[in-house]
């Protein structure tokens, strides 16, 4: 990853009283795929908005490439080498080509130019054969394809996109979602990316923001923060599973090997991809005194790191070469005799992991 | 009954002997309304974008006057301007009551408001997202206004069809500043209600299908530019 090319200092947002957006720091590297991750009314939007500089912070200063962005020249020539991406395609009552072009037109790019660079927008999220459609004959998920290629074609430097995938249905979502990833890095965009969803995020990030309340709660890399969420709301929001990246090491008979930190899972699955996130549910993981009978696939010798209650359980952090959680009762928790600094073993087994292919 | 046929057959003869007096009431109506519809549209669409754009204190005041101006009465419009163009009036020394100057000040006063009026509506009717979309494609404020316009443009060509009908079918006014003198500012509708006071129903009946007509052609064309290039994507529902 390279430079520091966005950055924001001390940046507020209010209405009334109310803060929607309190963000003392934040900052995103050239070429790397920012995903801010929270629930709806978080602010996530709003923020987009402010760098999009669609919107003005009550109070904070945009820096960009290290320089303060100042006044409306500025503001306009830097909105230049952005583009923002909305939920909503809001597509213009026009053909899908006219609608990819507008950008292009209205910076006095030549028409030659403007059909060459047009058709490979089109043919980098293949609907070359859309080209003379009405916008408004599209499905959904073409609809965003369209969408997506009104801003690519204008190549920004910053490419900033509002849960782009939200209205549509999961088998495009996917597809979608596998594709852009490919056309980001061929095209090594800054990306900004806001969701909800935690699936995008996982598949998506370099790097990750949790936003709640209008307040950037943890940043990180996406492993770090789903395995240790700074706090309880974070928790709650990026759910309780471990997740881990890992590299393939084998594949046998539907199953397939990982190497993960300084050990190995594994997975019951089928899976062409070399790196790979592994989930794993805290409830899944058996904790015990003595090595497991049964043999499960997967048995390690772990160290407790800490343990937290968590609702009706207890929630164990272990270190067992890769980080591991483990959620235990409170009997159980007495009777293991459990605490900070211990060994004990823990087991799952090959079909309780949830494997995500990145690359 | 048979008053109604002999003027109607009288009148379709008149047309198409292409009588040199109908040709100028005819062609200064056109000339009056289409000019006064034109001027309207500089400053009422502006004031609609103004409008439903802008956000500023006094804009529900300003708004509701704009609502009025959509309802103005011709005649008091007719008496405003014939008070500012009295001789001894403000604007006297410009001599212009009774010209076609005046009477293209008093429609520009009364199709104004209706095409600022619809105009607005016509803005306002269009998702704010799509000005934020529009602007972050790196659109400049004056590109983004186009856009949206081309957007609009099925009710904005409505906002002018409004406006011309408000003004071609109007007689107070034109009446007032322009005294329906024979060869100089006597249009259809003016002509209309002489005729009638005077019994020449053969002429009114002429005059007022070529008002019908006119009025249609202008339309005409208007829809076919407004309606150019949609397409019928959704089938009628009770088939």
């Amino acid at each position: 990853m390279g430079k520091t090319i966005l950055a924001v200092k001390d940046l507020k947002y209010q209405l009334g009283e109310r803060f929607v957006l309190n963000i003392p720091n934040w900052e995103v590297a050239q070429g790397e795929i920012y995903v801010i991750l929270g629930p709806n009314g978080s602010g996530k939007s709003t923020f987009l908005r402010l760098l999009n500089f669609l919107e003005f912070p009550t109070q904070g200063k945009i820096f960009f490439q290290g320089n303060l962005v100042e006044g409306k020249a500025q503001r306009f020539s830097l909105r230049r080498q952005m583009s923002l991406v909305f939920q909503e395609s809001l597509l213009f009552n026009s053909t899908v080509f006219d609608n990819v072009a507008y950008g292009l037109k209205i910076r006095g790019v030549k028409p030659g130019e403007v059909k060459q660079r047009v058709n490979k927008a089109l043919a980098w999220l293949k609907i070359e054969h859309l080209a003379d459609v009405p916008a408004y004959l599209l499905s959904g998920g073409e609809a965003q394809r369209v969408n997506l290629a009104r801003s690519l074609v204008l190549k920004p430097l910053i490419f900033l996109l509002d849960e782009p995938l939200a209205n549509l249905d999961a088998p495009s979502r996917e597809k979608f979602l596998l594709e852009s990833k490919r056309l980001f890095r061929q095209l090594n965009l800054t990306v900004v990316y806001v969701t909800h969803e935690r699936e995008e995020a996982l598949f998506l990030a370099d790097h990750l923001g949790i936003l709640i309340n209008g307040y950037l709660v943890q940043e990180g890399k996406p492993e770090e923060v789903f395995n240790f969420p700074a706090s309880e709301e974070v928790a709650r929001f990026v759910g309780v599973e471990t997740v881990l990246e890992g590299k393939v090491i084998g594949e046998d008979n539907g199953l397939v090997k990982v190497a993960v930190g300084k050990g190995e899972i594994e997975v019951a699955a089928q899976c062409q991809a070399r790196k790979v996130i592994l989930c794993l549910r805290p409830e899944e993981v058996v904790l015990s005194a003595q090595p497991n009978k049964s043999s499960p696939r997967n048995q390690v010798k772990a160290l407790i790191k800490k343990i937290i209650p968590f609702g009706y359980f207890h929630k164990v952090f272990l270190d067992a070469g890769f980080p591991l959680a483990a959620f235990v009762t409170k009997p159980a928790l007495e009777e293991l005799n459990l605490a900070e600094g211990k060994e004990i073993w823990a087991s799952f087994k090959a079909t309780a992991v949830h494997l995500i292919e990145r690359e | 009954m048979e008053l109604i046929w002999i003027g109607l057959k009288k009148a379709v003869l008149m047309i198409f002997s292409l009588n040199p007096e109908i040709i100028d009431i005819t062609l200064l109506s056109l000339k009056v309304s289409g000019t006064a519809t034109f001027l309207s549209l500089f400053i009422g669409i502006p004031l609609g974008v103004f409008l439903a754009l802008v956000p500023f204190r006094g804009r529900q005041i300003a708004i509701a006057l704009v609502n009025t101006g959509m309802g103005l009465p011709p005649v008091v419009v007719g008496l405003l301007v014939s008070l500012f163009l009295w001789r001894s009036g403000p604007l006297g020394f410009l001599e212009l009551l009774y010209t076609p100057t005046a009477m293209v000040i008093a429609q520009v006063i009364i199709a104004f408001p209706i095409v600022a009026g619809l105009s607005m509506a016509a803005f306002q009717h269009i998702d704010p997202k799509l000005r934020w979309q529009i602007i972050s494609l790196g659109a400049t404020p004056f590109q983004m206004v186009v856009k949206l316009a081309l957007e609009a443009r099925l009710p904005l060509l409505a906002a002018i069809m409004a406006g011309f009908g408000g003004v071609i079918s109007e007689i107070g006014a034109v009446m007032m500043v322009g005294g329906n003198i024979k060869g100089q500012t006597r249009v259809l509708t003016t002509a209309i209600v002489m005729e009638t006071r005077m019994g020449h129903f053969e002429i009114a009946i002429a005059l007022s299908l070529i008002l019908l007509t006119l009025t249609f052609l202008v339309n005409l064309v208007l829809s076919y530019i407004q309606q150019r290039g949609k397409v019928e994507w959704a089938k009628p529902f009770w088939r």
